[in-house]
């Protein structure tokens, strides 16, 4: 390794901090990482939230999800679902969607979809909750 | 740079050069773990989709009556259960081959046959936990 560097043009502090030419690290891979985690705990609690409200009508299924633990596992899964499907389509697009201007434009488009889900869910759970 | 001229001198300085390209998918034989791998990713994207069915739920829960009865009757439905019942299968197939991941992150279950058996455990695994949601919402409701 020292060799190499010995022709590098990066300075010290580039080779020390481990970032590469994409200086950045590896947020985006660990992120999706700890999500799964949190969605696979929160998968069972949803499993057991669809399970408790089967087949009950509107003024039933409302006052389960208007409960504070029903709509925090919701807001949970909501709000981290989107997360991790953000940085799932980001992988896909970084693979397959090839040019500059095509990619940015695609994580451009990925992020408002991933925000228009959490957005309005975010908003329906809490109206759920409290109106 | 040397190779650049004692290329035969009728090629062009335009033409792209065939250069050797490194091996890519169509050289392999399919396995079960190049299938799964595909599968982690399609799986990914379709539930992409499915979540708008709970995304509008939600917000058809969150109006009134009415509302929610027609998000009811549509996801209720022999073909909204049917669309239901596939999302589901999606869902714990993407979460299995997320454990099939995790455990690979420790290093563990990368070598022949582990990587074969973490595979099929995913697809029955996954069909067994679905059938498993399935049966027991169908007893509940």
């Amino acid at each position: 390794m020292a060799s190499q560097n010995d022709s590098s043009l990066r300075t010290t502090y580039r080779r020390i901090d481990h970032l590469g030419a994409s200086r950045s690290g590896t947020a985006l891979m660990w992120g999706q990482r700890v999500t799964s985690v949190a969605l696979m705990i929160l998968t069972v609690a949803f499993v057991f939230l669809v399970w408790s409200m089967v087949g009950k009508d509107y003024v039933a299924v409302r006052q389960i999800m208007s409960k504070p633990l029903p709509a925090t596992i919701m807001l949970a899964y909501m709000l981290i679902g989107s997360y991790h499907m953000m940085l799932g389509i980001r992988v896909i697009i970084d693979d397959y969607v090839p040019g500059k201007h095509a990619r940015e434009w695609a994580i451009v488009a990925n992020i408002l979809f991933c925000g228009a889900v959490a957005f309005l869910s975010t908003y329906a759970i809490l109206r759920i909750g409290f109106v | 740079m040397a190779d650049v001229e004692s290329r035969p001198a009728t090629r062009s300085r335009t033409t792209t050069a065939e250069r050797p390209l490194s091996p890519h998918l169509e050289v392999y034989t399919l396995s079960l773990t190049m299938i799964m791998s595909g599968l982690h990713r399609i799986t990914g994207m379709v539930l992409c989709v499915g979540i708008l069915l709970l995304v509008w739920w939600l917000v058809a829960l969150s109006g009134d009556a009415g509302s929610f009865q027609t998000a009811a009757n549509v996801l209720g439905s022999w073909f909204g259960r049917l669309v239901i019942f596939g999302f589901s299968w999606t869902l714990f197939h993407h979460l299995l081959g997320g454990v099939r991941h995790a455990i690979w992150d420790t290093g563990r279950g990368m070598d022949h046959p582990e990587r074969e058996q973490l595979a099929l455990a995913t697809i029955i695994g996954s069909l067994a936990i679905t059938a498993l949601v399935w049966l027991v919402a169908f007893m509940i409701g």
